[in-house]
């Protein structure tokens, strides 16, 4: 896949997202809750990975989600969730860091998150530990203090730090590999921080396997997130060309990449059957962001 | 890799209960096949109790061969020529040889002497032909081996033509007895074991299974992959020997008269004969170490 053809991939995908910029709004069925936050959170760690990456992305995409980003955090049922539920403090710390690392002003208050971090249980062992690394990696970002296991204790702890077969790896087991390696490598933007040459040996064979059983399975999804973790750890494999190639040819004329649920429309599609709008959406904004974060990742560029 | 006799003999006793513990004429013949091979192929893998019970098994195959024949509806035509000559070569080594089977074997080798081209299909036949000493070939005759490798990744290939790449490789290395050009093998050898990683994930055991014995054939049994293919096979071998957990499958909607000759019996068989083609050193099925292209005037097309 040349350049431009990927180029052509990340401008399809990012103008369809900037179409549904509404579907990220938590606020767009009235009452917040913790489902409508991880999207919002997923915007923002694409709005953090457009303004680091090299590769150019339409000003006027990035100004629109740091809009929504902004009016987001003004609303003060969002601005005080996390006061009330410490447990949904990470995607609050996301998307503080993205407004902060744009000059965007941000209602996030340093110190008062580092008093919640301190009081409440957010920190203590109850998490799993990809999820504790999830949290340390967001506070980190947010520049929030905080006592958490370094990235090396984290990852000791954690699924991937073991020897796994790969036939029995479920796809949730996957996610949290393939998001351990995003908080280690800081999605791309670092060396990944906690694993040894041996275990980044080990993961990159091992997210090599998995990028060809996904493909096999053709599942674009974790196609796109094994691309950006086999960027992560610097490691290069055949199958990730293979992968872009895939993932090119599943996007729509319309820029979406279809994820595991989407039901397949065409031209061919009677009207009858296609997919309600928002069910669509919801079925493929994931994998098209994914694929945008995968292209704008530093080793992609 | 580890070589688990434990688990043949257990694979072997489930084989046999199922086959021929049952009546006989409740059996089919292609049930039987599978069965003496699964035995046969247990014994050459140093499971000595399956290999006692091997003599018995081929006295039975014989004898409802036999009655088929009596009756006059036995067509060999109906079955995989490879497995009806490997039962010939098991039955063989027991001093049993079958008068309907003989015969199926020289019309066989009747037809293959007469092509000058002999296709890349019928070379598992004519290596099993040679085996039995029935001279499948003429002096002029060729063999297809050359390896037709797919122009598309083999990670976007349906099942179907894997299978058919599989039976392919099986037949251009005459069961791994004759080297492949790494050349042409090299795209092959690095996507077929991923492929079979996913196939596993997906519970087509018959698949993986049928990959692990391809991937040996291309001098790669003894890639991590290969590793976790068997280690993962292993774990899914019943208490009672049969390999595979399929009651999801039969609860919900697979409709099979007898799961356990449908189903349970091809899988157990194809898993057995991976495991053995991989696990155990030296293994070959048909235990000859020279290829049939060999012989004088015979020409094989390059790969």
């Amino acid at each position: 896949m040349t350049p431009g053809e990927k180029r052509r991939l990340l401008d399809g995908a990012l103008t369809w997202i900037d179409r549904h910029l509404d579907y990220f709004d938590p606020f767009r069925d009235g009452q917040l809750t913790g489902l409508r936050e991880i999207p919002l959170a997923e915007l923002a760690i694409l709005t953090l990975s457009a303004t680091r990456s090299s590769e150019r992305v339409e000003q006027l995409f990035v100004s629109k989600w740091l809009d929504l980003l902004q009016s987001t955090c003004a609303n003060p049922a969002y601005q005080q969730r996390p006061f009330r539920e410490p447990e949904t403090l990470v995607s609050h710390a996301v998307v503080a860091a993205a407004l902060e690392l744009a000059g965007r002003e941000s209602p996030f208050h340093r110190e008062s998150v580092e008093r919640l971090v301190r009081v409440s249980t957010i920190t203590a062992p109850a998490l799993p530990p990809h999820r504790l690394m999830e949290l340390r990696h967001a506070l980190d970002l947010a520049r929030v203090p905080h006592a958490l296991p370094s990235y090396r204790a984290l990852f000791l702890n954690s699924l991937p730090a073991h020897r796994v077969n790969p036939i029995c790896l479920s796809t949730p087991e996957t996610y949290i590999l393939t998001h351990v390696i995003f908080y280690a490598a800081d999605l791309g933007h670092r060396r990944p921080v906690g694993f040894n040459a041996r275990d980044g040996d080990r993961l990159a064979r091992l997210v090599e396997q998995l990028l060809g059983m996904n493909i096999v399975a053709g599942n674009w999804d974790l196609t796109g997130e094994l691309i950006l973790s086999a960027g992560c750890l610097r490691s290069g494999s055949p199958f990730v060309e293979e992968g872009w190639e895939c993932i090119a040819g599943a996007q729509r004329s319309d820029g979406a990449v279809p994820g595991p649920r989407a039901r397949p429309t065409d031209e061919t599609t009677p009207a009858w059957s296609e997919p309600e709008p928002a069910s669509d959406v919801a079925t493929c904004y994931h994998t098209t962001l994914v694929s945008c974060l995968a292209a704008l990742a530093p080793i992609s560029a | 890799m580890k070589h688990d006799v434990e688990s043949f003999e257990r694979a072997a006793s489930f084989v046999r209960r199922t086959v021929y513990s049952s009546d006989p004429g409740g059996v089919g013949l292609r049930s039987q096949f599978q069965a003496l091979l699964a035995v046969w192929l247990a014994g050459k893998a140093g499971a000595t109790r399956a290999a006692s019970h091997l003599e018995a098994c081929s006295a039975s195959t014989q004898e409802a061969i036999e009655q088929e024949s009596r009756a006059g509806s036995f067509d060999p035509y109906q079955h995989d020529p490879k497995l009806l000559l490997l039962s010939r070569v098991a039955m063989r080594e027991c001093g049993i040889d079958s008068p309907a089977l003989a015969r199926f074997s020289c019309e066989i080798a009747e037809a293959t002497r007469m092509m000058r081209l002999i296709p890349a299909r019928l070379s598992g036949v004519v290596l099993l032909l040679e085996v039995l000493n029935d001279l499948p070939t003429g002096t002029t005759s060729t063999i297809d081996l050359q390896l037709r490798a797919p122009d598309r990744s083999l990670l976007r290939l349906d099942p179907s033509e894997v299978r058919a790449i599989c039976n392919q490789i099986a037949a251009s290395s005459l069961f791994g007895l004759r080297p492949l050009p790494a050349r042409s093998a090299a795209r092959i050898r690095s996507q077929l074991p991923i492929m079979m990683l996913q196939r596993l994930r997906e519970y087509d055991l018959m698949l993986g299974a049928v990959t692990i014995r391809t991937l040996k054939y291309l001098g790669a049994g003894a890639c991590e992959e290969v590793a976790q293919a068997i280690e993962y096979l292993l774990s899914q071998q019943q208490v009672d020997g049969r390999f595979g957990f399929y009651a999801p499958e039969l609860s919900s909607g697979m409709e099979l008269q007898n799961a356990d000759l449908e189903l349970y019996l091809p899988v157990t068989v194809s898993v057995l004969w991976a495991l053995a083609e991989v696990s155990v050193r030296g293994f070959s099925l048909v235990g000859t170490t020279c290829a049939p292209t060999r012989a004088p005037g015979r020409r094989t097309t390059p790969s």
